[in-house]
C-alpha cells in the first residue's frame, strides 16, 4: 500500500513498483489508508509523513492501533531527511526510512528485502 | 724560619683567596636568586646574571650561556663581546660536536678546555674566533637530572689557560644556574597554568555577575528604594524620591519613594513632571543639582505644588546621568525651609550616581533580553524555513530524478541515444540541485552552531580510497592518472568519517573537474603533530586573484573541464569549515596552467605513551 498525497510521486512509486511485478494500492491520506485496510491486507506499507489531516506518524499510530493490519512493515518514504527526522521516525515505530529523492534501486532492493523478489502476486 | 714563616704567609694568602672566592660565589648565588624574585618568572633576567657572574667568576673577557631545546644550542645570554660578535653566534643553532666547544661540551657532558684554540686541530668555528679574537676558551655544561640542559663559554683574548679551580668554580656555579633556569621553567609553566585557571575563574564570575545584575534589574524598584532611604537618612532629610525620565514622552515618572504619604505618591503619579517646566527637569537638563530653601516662596510647578500640599517646604532635586542621557532625577526633602550644605550636596550626588548606575544596568538588560528573546526567534524561523524549503524543494525532486532514473533503468522500453543523452541531463541537474540543497543545509547548521561532530578513531587510508574510487570513473572517461602515496603512520585519525569523506570526495572531484590532461595524486604525511592530506593536479590552476576567494560561497574561480558537471560553489567553503571544525586547516597553493595543491592539516590523535 503507497500512502502519499501527492499525485506524481504516487505515480512514480506505482509505476516503479508494477514494472517490478508488485501488485499495489494507493491512499491519498491517512484517513483513506485506514480505511482500507479494513478491506485490503497490504503486506507492506510505503508512508509518506506529510500528508493532508492526519500526519504520516499518526497515521502508524491508527493503523497500528486498528489492529487491522497484522504486522505487515511500515516504512517512512519522506522528504523529511534530517538526521532528528530519521531518529524520530524509527522511534515512532517505523520499521524502515528512505529519503526523498527515492534512489529506485534502493527501493527495489527495500521492497524486495520484505517481500521476497520478483513480488509476483504480492502486495504493496 | 723564615721559610716556614713565608710558607705560612702562603698558606695565610691561600686561604684568604679561597673565603675571598667562597663569598663572591655566594655572593653571586644570592644575586642569581634574587634575580629570580624579581624577574616574576622570566627566564631572560636568570640567564643574564648567571652569566654575567659566570665571567667575573672566572675572570674571563667574555662569558656566553646557550640553552639546549633538544637538538639544538641557541645563544640566551652575553656578556663582554661585542653586538657584532653576538650577531653571528646568536644567528647559528649549534649541534653537538667537535667542531665547536659548545658542540663539544655538548657532546662530551663534561668541562672542555681549549688552552690555545688556534692550535686546536678539531676547532672549525674560525669565523667566531675571528670576530671575537679569543684564544684561550673554556665550556662548562648545565646539568640538570643528569641532562645537559645549557652551556656556559668562557673566553680570554690572550693564551691565559683557566685554572682547574676556576674551572670548579663555574661547574658549581653552572649546576646553580641550571638549578635556577630549570625553577623558572616550572614557575612559568605553574604561572601559565594559573593564568588558565584564573581565566576561566573570571569567566564563572562574568557569569555569576551577569546573573546578578540581571536578577538586579528585576529588583529595579528594590534597589532604587534602598538607595533612596539611604539617601534621606544620611543626608539628615525626611522624605525624597527618584524618578525616571521616559524620553519619548520628554517627561518623569516615580518610582521609588522614602518617607512619603500614599496621598502625595499617588498625586505625583498622576502628575505630568516635564523637562521644560518643573525644576526637577531643569535639573537634569543642566545637569545640575538644584536646592530650593524655601518651596512656599518659589515659582510653583507641577511637582513642587503637590510638595507644598503635603507639607513639604524644602527640596535638593539632582539629576541622573549617564554620559550624554538624561536617566532620570533624585529628590530629597524637609518639612522645614532651610538651604542645602555643600557637603550633603555632595552626599546626594553620590546616591544620585548610584541609582543611575542602577537605572542603566537595568535598561540595558532589558535591552539584552529583548534582543536574545529577537535571536532566538529569528534562528528559530531560519531553521524553520531552511527545513521546510528542503522538504518542498525534495517533493518535485523526487519526481524529476525517480521519472529519469526509471526510464534510464529501461523499465518501460529502450530509448534512442538523444533520449539517453537528455534524460542524463535531466536527472544530473536534479542531483546538482539537490547537491546543492544538502550543502546549503549543511552550511547553516555550520553558521547555526549545530553541526555536531561524530568522532571517532578512523582510517585516512581508507577515506582517501573510497575517494578515489568514487572519481576513478570520470579520471578514467578524461585518461587522467590517479596516485595515492600514503605514510603508513598518517593512517590513524580521529575524526567523523562520514565529514572527512565528504572533504575528500569533494576536493577530489574538484581536482578532476579542473584537470583536462594529466595527473591527480593524493598524499598523506606527517609533519610535527599534523597529519598533512594533499590533493595536487595538473590541471587548469587558479589565478593568484582568485584563491582567497573561491573559499566564499559561490565564487567559482575557473571554468571546469566540459562535460564534468557545473559545481555548486559551495564545496570548497563547506570543505574548509568542516576542517576548521575539526580544529584543522585547509589552504590552496596554485599556478595557473600549472596545476593546483589543496592541502588540509588535522591534529594527529595523541599516541599512546611508550612504557
Amino acid at each position: 500500500m503507497i500512502v502519499e498525497d501527492n499525485e506524481r510521486n504516487l505515480k512514480l512509486l506505482r509505476d516503479v513498483l508494477g514494472a517490478y511485478g508488485y501488485r499495489t494500492i494507493e491512499a491519498r491520506s491517512g484517513e483513506e489508508a485506514m480505511a482500507l485496510v479494513r478491506s485490503e491486507r497490504p503486506e507492506l506499507v510505503l508512508m509518506d509523513i506529510q500528508l493532508p489531516g492526519m500526519d504520516g506518524v499518526e497515521a502508524l499510530r491508527e493503523l497500528r492501533r486498528s489492529g487491522e493490519l497484522a504486522a505487515a512493515p511500515i516504512v517512512a518514504v519522506t522528504a523529511f531527511v534530517m538526521k532528528e527526522d530519521r531518529e524520530r521516525f524509527l522511534g515512532a515505530g517505523f520499521d524502515g526510512y528512505l529519503e526523498k529523492p527515492v534512489d529506485i534501486r534502493a527501493l527495489r532492493s527495500l521492497v524486495d528485502s520484505y517481500l521476497g523478489p520478483g513480488g509476483g502476486a504480492s502486495q504493496s | 724560619m723564615s721559610a716556614s714563616r713565608a710558607a705560612s704567609d702562603g698558606r695565610v694568602e691561600e686561604l684568604r683567596r679561597e673565603l675571598s672566592e667562597l663569598v663572591e660565589q655566594q655572593t653571586a648565588t644570592n644575586e642569581v636568586i634574587q634575580a629570580i624574585g624579581r624577574s616574576g618568572f622570566e627566564l631572560e633576567p636568570i640567564i643574564e646574571t648567571v652569566a654575567d657572574h659566570a665571567r667575573r667568576l672566572c675572570r674571563a673577557d667574555a662569558a656566553h650561556l646557550f640553552t639546549f631545546d633538544g637538538d639544538h644550542y641557541r645563544l640566551a645570554a652575553a656578556v663582554g663581546s661585542s653586538l657584532e660578535y653576538r650577531s653571528l653566534i646568536g644567528a647559528r643553532e649549534i649541534s653537538p660536536g667537535q667542531g665547536t666547544l659548545v658542540g663539544r661540551v655538548g657532546l662530551e657532558r663534561r668541562p672542555v678546555l681549549l688552552d690555545d684554540v688556534l692550535v686546536d686541530p678539531d676547532y672549525e668555528w674560525t669565523e667566531a674566533q675571528r670576530l671575537g679574537g679569543f684564544r684561550t676558551i673554556a665550556g662548562v655544561p648545565m646539568l640538570s637530572d643528569g641532562d645537559v640542559i645549557g652551556v656556559i663559554s668562557f673566553w680570554r683574548q690572550r693564551v691565559d689557560p683557566f685554572t682547574a679551580r676556576e674551572i670548579d668554580v663555574a661547574l658549581a656555579f653552572a649546576a646553580q644556574g641550571a638549578i635556577a633556569i630549570r625553577n623558572a621553567n616550572l614557575m612559568q609553566q605553574l604561572d601559565l597554568r594559573s593564568r588558565e585557571l584564573a581565566h576561566s575563574v573570571e569567566e564563572l564570575q562574568g557569569l555569576h555577575d551577569v546573573g546578578h545584575a540581571v536578577n538586579s534589574s528585576l529588583d529595579l524598584h528594590e534597589v532604587l528604594s534602598t538607595i533612596v532611604a539611604q539617601a534621606v537618612q544620611l543626608s539628615g532629610t525626611e522624605g525624597g524620591s527618584i524618578f525616571e525620565f521616559d524620553a519619548d514622552a520628554q517627561e518623569f515618572s516615580i518610582r521609588a519613594a522614602f518617607g512619603t504619604s500614599e496621598e502625595l505618591l499617588d498625586a505625583l503619579r498622576a502628575a505630568r513632571i516635564g523637562l521644560d517646566d518643573t525644576l526637577v527637569g531643569q535639573a537634569a537638563s543642566t545637569r545640575r543639582s538644584l536646592a530650593v530653601a524655601d518651596i512656599s516662596d518659589a515659582a510653583l510647578d507641577a511637582h513642587l505644588t503637590h510638595l507644598l500640599r503635603a507639607g513639604w517646604r524644602s527640596m535638593l532635586a539632582v539629576p541622573l546621568v549617564r554620559e550624554a542621557e538624561i536617566l532620570g532625577a533624585l529628590v530629597v526633602r524637609r518639612r522645614r525651609p532651610g538651604a542645602f550644605s555643600p557637603r550633603i550636596i555632595a552626599l546626594v550626588e553620590t546616591f544620585a550616581s548610584q541609582s543611575a548606575a542602577a537605572i542603566e544596568h537595568a535598561r540595558l538588560f532589558h535591552q539584552l533580553e529583548v534582543k536574545s528573546r529577537e535571536l532566538e526567534v529569528a534562528s528559530r524561523h531560519k531553521s524553520e524555513f531552511l527545513a521546510s524549503m528542503s522538504h518542498e524543494l525534495r517533493t518535485p525532486l523526487n519526481a524529476v530524478i525517480g521519472f529519469s532514473d526509471v526510464l534510464l533503468d529501461r523499465l518501460f522500453g529502450d530509448l534512442t541515444p538523444k533520449q539517453e543523452e537528455y534524460l542524463r541531463d535531466i536527472r544530473d541537474s536534479g542531483q546538482h540541485l539537490l547537491e546543492l540543497l544538502n550543502e546549503i543545509l549543511d552550511l547553516s547548521k555550520i553558521e547555526a552552531g549545530k553541526m555536531k561532530l561524530e568522532l571517532e578513531s578512523t582510517s585516512l587510508r581508507e577515506a582517501l580510497e573510497h575517494g578515489l574510487s568514487m572519481v576513478r570513473e570520470r579520471a578514467n572517461r578524461q585518461g587522467l592518472s590517479l596516485g595515492l602515496v600514503f605514510e603508513d603512520d598518517a593512517d590513524a585519525l580521529v575524526a567523523d568519517p562520514l565529514r572527512l569523506r565528504q572533504v575528500i570526495v569533494n576536493l577530489l572531484t574538484n581536482a578532476v573537474k579542473f584537470t583536462p590532461a594529466g595527473t591527480v595524486e593524493v598524499s598523506a604525511r606527517i609533519v610535527e603533530d599534523e597529519v598533512l592530506v594533499s590533493i595536487k593536479d595538473s590541471g587548469i590552476g587558479i589565478a593568484e586573484a582568485d584563491q582567497a576567494k573561491i573559499f566564499s560561497a559561490f565564487q567559482q574561480g575557473p571554468r571546469p573541464v566540459a562535460g564534468t558537471g557545473e559545481g555548486t560553489g559551495l564545496g570548497l567553503t563547506l570543505c574548509k569549515q568542516i576542517v576548521e571544525l575539526h580544529g584543522g586547516r585547509l589552504w590552496v597553493e596554485s599556478r595557473e596552467g600549472t596545476g593546483s595543491t589543496f592541502t588540509f592539516a588535522l591534529r594527529r590523535p595523541p599516541t599512546r605513551p611508550a612504557g
